[in-house]
């Protein structure tokens, strides 16, 4: 695996600071079994982001975002298809395997463990109003990944339109994700494509 | 008629598994059909607990098919239940990270890899976009989101859940 084949034409932006050397396994599994603990209310990709990219370095946020991307549009739940993206980053095989498990350890620990009496103080007002605020804060951790994906977008008028396009096709006019991503991914690649051409062009050393 | 419910966990979740697109929610009425009304594992009633137990407990939504496959048939189940609706999808998944991976360093893998973070980016409007309309978001929660997303961006030290159990305490106390 060439994993640093430094290369001069890569289109992504230069400004990201430089990787963590690879975590070992268990600060890995750590890692993911608290954010399985901690995470109320969803917004789970955007804890993936904030604790592996923003905090750690363990990957790049290109690396993560075209991942995360990938995770979407292959078949799946695609919180689970990005841990399993993760993990095969980190730590190949086992770690596919390990980084999924540690997630759900936790949760579902807790859903069982306090069990049929749970579901009553789940349905509690309360609890009910407590989630509502605690799911509205997680979409605002979320969109931080948007934002950090909207701000490589801008550098090009290609990348913006298929930003633009796979939300609008998606949210406003709802159609099938399925259908629109893999068509928004070919437009966001040739435009991709046409940077590098003209790094090339201005024989950008 | 009597069913190995081991074996009827993983007919009716692995084919599940891979027409789950997006959040796991896309099969939600699936879900509930198969194991309320065409298994009888449970009653709606029993349903709708589990559904409220697993949105309450922390970790992601879609493991209501690990509490379905324990309230089934025990720990087995919950086993059976979390390989049949994450397995399948996941060796997919992990088959095409390692493709991926491989080519790391080349310049057509760079090249498709810029050009997904757009993808990335249009996806997370949408489901935050999805998020909020499916719980019919007043402007509060509008308002909520973006500061703690402002929040989030302004400094990488604050911790997410000190913020999302602040807001969740806002609205449990005021609300």
């Amino acid at each position: 695996m060439a994993e640093s084949a430094p290369s001069s034409e890569k289109p992504e932006s230069k400004t990201e600071p430089p990787l963590a050397p690879r975590p070992r396994l268990r600060t890995v599994a750590w890692l993911f079994a608290r954010i399985g603990a901690m995470s109320f209310g969803g917004g789970m990709a955007g804890w993936y982001f904030r604790e592996v990219v923003e905090r750690r370095r363990w990957m790049g946020e290109t690396d993560f975002l075209s991942g995360f991307a990938l995770a979407q549009i292959l078949p799946g739940i695609n919180a689970t298809n990005m841990l399993v993206y993760i993990g095969q980053r980190l730590h190949g095989r086992i770690g596919a395997a390990v980084v999924p498990a540690s997630l759900l350890f936790f949760p579902v620990l807790i859903a069982m463990g306090l069990g049929a009496g749970y579901a009553e103080v789940a349905h509690h007002p309360w609890v009910h109003r407590f989630l509502e605020g605690a799911a509205a804060a997680a979409v605002g951790l979320t969109s931080t990944l948007g934002f950090k994906a909207f701000r490589h977008s801008t550098r090009d008028p290609g990348l913006f339109v298929a930003l633009l396009l796979t939300f609008v096709c998606i949210a406003i006019l709802r159609w099938p994700m399925v259908a629109v991503a893999p068509c928004t991914a070919l437009l966001g690649v040739a435009a991709a494509w046409r940077i590098v051409g003209r790094v090339r062009r201005r024989g950008g050393a | 008629m009597r069913e190995d419910p081991i074996w009827a966990i993983f007919a009716v979740f692995v084919p599940l598994s891979f027409l789950s697109f997006g959040g796991g929610s896309s099969i939600l009425a699936a879900i509930e059909h198969q194991a309320v009304d065409v298994h009888h594992w449970l009653t709606q009633r029993e349903f709708i607990d589990l559904f409220a137990l697993s949105r309450a407990a922390p970790g992601p939504g879609s493991m209501l098919v690990t509490l379905i496959g324990w309230k089934v048939a025990g720990f087995a189940g919950a086993l059976a239940g979390t390989l049949a609706i994450f397995g399948p999808a996941s060796l997919a998944c992990y088959g095409a990270a390692r493709i991926w991976s491989r080519y790391r360093g080349t310049m057509w893998h760079s090249v498709l890899e810029s050009g997904l973070i757009p993808v990335a980016g249009g996806l997370t409007f949408a489901g935050v976009f999805a998020v909020m309309r499916a719980s019919e978001a007043t402007a509060l929660d509008w308002g909520i989101a973006a500061v703690s997303a402002g929040l989030l961006a302004w400094s990488k030290k604050i911790h997410p859940l000190l913020i999302i159990g602040a807001a969740g305490t806002i609205y449990a106390v005021f609300g």
